[in-house]
Order: C-alpha cells, then sequence, then structure tokens
C-alpha cells in the first residue's frame, strides 16, 4: 500500500513538473503510457517499451507510467491526470482498461487516445488489435513439421501429436489456440493436438506437471502459451528432451536445445507506427487497426541453431498464404 | 494411464502440501489457526532461488529457505503472542508482506517484477535414475525425486512421535487444548505458542525450498497460488492428526495428478480443474458429519415398545 502510495506521490510530482514545463513542448509531439502493469515482464510490457524507446530516438517525447497490477485505482488516477494536463499528443494505453477509457475518454474529445490490444468504439480513439492467431498458425505448421520430421529434430519421436499448454480459457487464448490447431492441421492433417489449461497465469509448477504429462502421452512438441507461468513449460519441455514453442518475447535463450521457435506481437513496432501515422495525421480515430502477419504485427522468430533453412521455407510458404489471403486462419473473435 | 508415472506424479503434487499441511498441523495443536503458511513458503521460495544465485551452491540456498520461514514465523509469534494482534489478521499480514516484500526486492534490487530467473541453478540432491530398480512400480516412481520429498514423508512420523510421544508434544497440545489448565501445570503457554510457530515455519520453508529447487529453479510472483491454504484445508480435514493430515494432503494431490491426466480427454478444463476443491470440500464435510456422529448424545426412546 505504502508502495502504490509513493508511486502516486512520484507521478503526481512528474507531472506537476511536467505541467510547468509546458510551454516548451506544447509544440512537439508527446506521447504518454498509461500501464496497468510493470515493465521487466520479459514480454508484452518490455515489448510495448521499444516502440515509444524508438520513437523518443526520433525526437518524439514520451513517458510511461507504470502502476503496480493489484492497483486498478491509480491506473485511473493516471489516465485522468494525463488527460487533464492537456499536455500530451496522444495518450496510449492497453490491456485491463477499457472501463476507464469508455468513461475517461467522451470527457476528453479534443484528446487523441491510441487503446492497444483491445477495441473500444469512441471517435477519439484509435484501437489496436494484435491478430495472435496468425502467429500462432506458424508456431502450428513449425511444430507440426518439428513432431513429424526426425531428421532434422532429432529429440521427437516421428509421432504426430503435439500439445497447447495454456493459461486460462479466455477469448484471446483460444484465438492462440485455434490458429496453432489449424497451422498444424494444415502440414499433417491427422496430428493430434492436446489442449492443456492451468487455470491462472502464474502457477508455474502445475505447468511444469502438465508439460511433463502431455510429453508422456507423447507430445514432441509443446506450445506456451502461458504468460509468466509459461517459464515452467519450457523448462519441463527442456527436462523431458522435447521441444517447446515460446510466446511474448524470443524465449530462445532460456533453453536454447530445446524452444525452437517464440510467437511475438511486435507490440512496440505498432506503437512506433501508430505514433508516425498519427504525426503525418493518416491515422484513422474511431476505428479499428489489425496487425497480423501481413504488417509485421504478429509474427514467428526462431531458434536458429534448431531450426533449418529448408524448414524455415516451407513456414514462410505458409506464411505468404496467409498474407495474400489465400488462407484465411480461424479466429475466436467473431 | 502408467501407474509409475501416476505415482510419481501424486508425490510430487502431494509435497508441497504435505509440508504445508504439517505446518498447518503443528500449530493447530497448540490453537493457532496459520493462514501465514502460504507466505512463508513464499517467502523461503524467493530466499532458496536469491541465494542459490548469488552462492550458487544448493545447501546455503536450501537453508536460507528455511531461516527465511522461520524468521518470518517468529515474527508472527512476536506480533501475536507479545503485542495481542489476531492470529488471522496478523497472518494475513504476513502473507501481503511475503507478496509485497519479494515483489519489491525484485524491482528494487533485481530491477525485474516479473520473476527472477537465474541462468545457473545449483541442483539438489535428487534420488538417482536406476536406483530403485529393484522394487517395483513405487521405486522408479521415487527415482527423480528430490531430497525434500523423502524429508517431508519422514516429517510425518516425526510429528506424530513429537506430539504424542514427547513431554514437549505433550505440553504442546495442553497450550492448545486448555490454556488456563496448562499455565496452572506450570506450562509456559506463550513460549509453547512460539515454538509450535517455529516449527510450523520450518515445515512451511521446506515447502517453499521443494517448489522452487526441485524443477523449477526460478522465483515467480505469487507461485505458491494457493497451496499453503490447500495445505491448512488438509489439516482441517485430517482433524490435527499426523497421519489423517497426510492422507488428506495425498488425497488432494492425487485428484490433482488425476486431472492432470484427464486434460487429455475432451472433458471441459474448468471440470477438471475443479476436482481438487471438490474433493476438499467433500473431505471438509464428511469430517464434519463424523465430527457430528460421534458427539451425538445417545438418544432416548419416548416408547419402549
Amino acid at each position: 500500500m505504502t508502495r502504490s502510495i509513493m508511486k502516486s506521490m512520484a507521478y503526481a510530482a512528474a507531472l506537476g513538473l511536467g505541467l510547468m514545463a509546458g510551454p516548451t513542448f506544447a509544440a512537439d509531439f508527446s506521447a504518454v503510457y498509461v500501464m496497468s502493469d510493470n515493465l521487466g515482464d520479459m514480454g508484452f510490457n518490455d515489448n510495448a517499451a521499444t516502440g515509444f524507446a524508438r520513437a523518443e530516438k526520433e525526437g518524439v517525447k514520451t513517458r510511461l507510467l507504470q502502476a503496480s497490477p493489484t492497483d486498478p485505482q491509480l491506473w485511473r488516477q493516471n489516465l485522468e491526470a494525463v488527460s487533464n494536463s492537456g499536455d500530451w499528443s496522444v495518450v496510449f494505453t492497453g490491456p485491463n482498461m477499457h472501463d476507464n477509457l469508455a468513461d475517461v475518454a467522451p470527457q476528453h474529445p479534443d484528446q487523441k487516445y491510441v487503446f492497444f490490444d483491445d477495441e473500444l468504439k469512441q471517435p477519439n480513439v484509435l484501437s489496436v488489435k494484435y491478430a495472435q492467431n496468425e502467429g500462432s498458425y506458424l508456431a502450428g505448421a513449425l511444430a507440426a513439421i518439428a513432431a513429424t520430421d526426425k531428421k532434422d529434430f532429432p529429440l521427437t519421436s516421428g509421432d504426430p501429436k503435439i500439445a497447447v499448454v495454456a493459461g486460462m480459457d479466455l477469448p484471446v487464448i483460444q484465438d492462440f489456440i485455434l490458429g496453432f490447431k489449424q497451422g498444424a492441421k494444415t502440414v499433417v492433417p491427422d496430428i493430434d493436438v492436446q489442449v492443456i489449461f492451468i487455470g491462472n497465469f502464474n502457477d508455474a509448477q502445475k505447468a511444469y506437471d502438465l508439460t511433463k504429462t502431455a510429453i508422456q502421452n507423447g507430445a514432441n512438441v509443446v506450445f506456451n502459451v502461458a504468460g509468466p507461468a509459461g517459464l515452467g513449460i519450457l523448462k519441463g519441455a527442456a527436462d523431458s528432451k522435447k521441444y517447446a514453442i515460446g510466446v511474448d518475447s524470443d524465449q530462445s535463450g532460456l533453453h536454447p536445445d530445446n524452444v525452437i521457435a517464440s510467437v511475438i506481437k511486435q507490440i512496440g513496432n505498432s506503437i512506433y507506427d501508430s505514433i508516425k501515422q498519427i504525426q503525418d495525421g493518416k491515422a484513422e480515430f474511431g476505428k479499428l487497426k489489425v496487425y497480423g502477419l501481413a504488417n509485421e504485427g504478429v509474427g514467428l522468430v526462431y531458434n536458429d541453431k534448431l531450426v533449418p533453412a529448408d524448414i524455415k521455407a516451407k513456414v514462410d510458404a505458409a506464411k505468404a498464404k496467409v498474407v495474400s489471403g489465400e488462407i484465411k486462419v480461424d479466429t475466436a473473435f467473431k | 494411464m502408467n501407474l509409475t508415472s501416476l505415482l510419481a506424479a501424486v508425490l510430487e503434487q502431494s509435497t508441497p502440501i504435505l509440508l504445508a499441511a504439517l505446518a498447518a498441523m503443528i500449530t493447530l495443536r497448540a490453537n493457532i489457526l496459520n493462514v501465514a503458511v502460504e507466505g512463508m513458503m513464499l517467502a523461503a521460495a524467493f530466499a532458496a532461488v536469491a541465494v542459490g544465485d548469488w552462492s550458487g551452491s544448493a545447501w546455503p540456498a536450501f537453508l536460507s529457505a528455511l531461516v527465511v520461514a522461520v524468521v518470518l514465523s517468529q515474527l508472527l509469534a512476536l506480533l501475536t503472542l507479545r503485542f495481542f494482534a489476531d492470529f488471522i489478521v496478523a497472518g494475513l499480514g504476513i502473507n501481503l508482506l511475503a507478496a509485497g516484500g519479494t515483489l519489491f526486492i525484485l524491482e528494487r534490487y533485481y530491477n525485474s517484477p516479473g520473476g527472477l530467473r537465474p541462468i545457473a541453478f545449483p541442483d539438489i540432491w535428487h534420488i538417482p535414475a536406476g536406483s530403485l530398480s529393484w522394487l517395483p512400480v513405487l521405486g522408479p516412481a521415487f527415482e527423480g525425486q528430490s531430497v525434500i520429498v523423502l524429508i517431508a514423508l519422514v516429517a510425518v512420523p516425526l510429528t506424530y512421535v513429537f506430539l504424542y510421544k514427547t513431554p514437549l508434544g505433550a505440553s504442546l497440545r495442553a497450550a492448545g487444548e486448555d490454556e488456563h489448565a496448562a499455565r496452572s501445570a506450570g506450562i509456559r503457554i506463550a513460549a509453547m505458542k512460539a515454538l509450535s510457530l517455529a516449527i510450523s515455519g520450518l515445515l512451511a520453508g521446506l515447502a517453499g525450498a521443494q517448489l522452487a529447487m526441485d524443477k523449477l529453479h526460478f522465483f515467480l510472483p505469487d507461485m505458491t497460488s494457493g497451496r499453503g491454504f490447500i495445505g491448512l484445508a488438509a489439516t482441517l480435514f485430517g482433524g490435527g492428526q499426523p497421519w489423517m493430515t497426510a492422507a488428506a494432503s495425498f488425497l488432494f494431490g492425487f485428484f490433482g495428478a488425476l486431472g492432470d491426466r484427464l486434460q487429455v480427454f475432451a472433458i471441459p478444463s474448468q471440470f477438471v480443474l475443479m476436482l481438487p476443491y471438490v474433493a476438499a470440500i467433500i473431505g471438509l464435510t464428511f469430517a464434519r458429519w463424523r465430527i457430528l456422529v460421534r458427539n451425538r448424545p445417545a438418544r432416548i426412546r419416548d416408547n419402549p415398545q
């Protein structure tokens, strides 16, 4: 509690300074990100921060307002404070902020907002979402190849069996799973995909146990869709000497002999792109923009040590079909 | 379904619950409902990973986990026995302290609030593969288990002997059963309660060390995920008796491991994940019912024809 109070005070002080210095940078472009979490997760938030860092190098004034994930009131206070100040050309906000933004955005019709990883229909809000199903589609294709190709992937049994270990049964997670299944089936039609849920996003020990169970049931590749608990999935696959596919950031370095690739949402890219478009006056506020494979919003990064070039070529061929629109990837969002 | 792998999974999943349950049991016998087991486990897990990362060897990491949990237990003893705070309120305070404190250190010292994952972490002793192959089914299930699993199994008879066969254990139970009678018999109540909390801390420290050091070798905020409270439920289910508490812990571990295996079938995951908790509710209901039946007065019949 005291920690969050201290934080609020620090932010209040920071904002106060911002107000005093207001006129000097009012003409320049500035962006603030009101967060519902902290940096340092090696995933979503750190990825977003890279986008702001890129923009800052090009002269955009940026500020990231971190907040404890257990302190929703502070998220709201920060959002109201930056909206009231009127100092920021654009206010970014992300997960968990839907209801807050739905209240605050209509009160400040002249303030521009970018809302990413979610959608809000307001004339001054640009919503940005990610086609995680398309990224997972490639992961599924790679997993199916890895499970059945004993020559290039010596740790597999050759049986067409793979698994997804997921955090909770939520729409965004189902979107990952649907894409993964479809991608696997296009390569190996009779592939067996186990879908397993942990029930939360932080029980790494349970994630580890479930991964071992999936592997005992024959899975050769396990796809991690479990946020922080996913570290347990990767460890379970590594201890069982099988393969895993990471998520949210490039996780190959964690277990270089076992993690063959990672599905990433290029949140940083999309943020940088949004800032550029707003600066150029091209952004369409009031609409939803989807970042998928076609505009580099999601992607698959390989572990070059484990995935040979000809396999990459096969997966990239599948990617080309999605980009060209020849294949429509299943989605949980209708 | 492979019996050996199921047994191994039951052992692995039951161990933290069993240790947490024994930790709650020992204080329950001194008339303390210890809700702080969860927090002591979490702090111990963090200490194990932090010290393992810093020192590079397993034993200091293991010992520091125990020390941190015992220190927290004595902080709880100080708050409740010296300053007369309520046990539940102070216990929940310890949980908040552990959750917030670990996050604070992660953020301020390690600069990564998402977790602490050392690149190399020392391995604690595991039963070597193949060493128990002479024992059918059970042997292979034990292979690869950490030394803490063995300690947990030994802790059950040890707590039994301590509580029922030693004078100190008898005094501890007397302090819990009837404070006034025990005090008049010359037993130092506060010392007994502090001792029970210290043993509780030791056992909770083992539970935390098992979570962090057995397989995972990293720390995540909230990685205990309610195991301390499941252990508390197992103790209440077992009525504070060592053998029954152990049986209840294994029951929960069994349903957890069974649930993991049932996920392969097309059962909705929500139902499978419910299993250990459904088992807890049924178990607790059954335990209450048994006490009711036992304590029911003999029925006097009005009409003896």
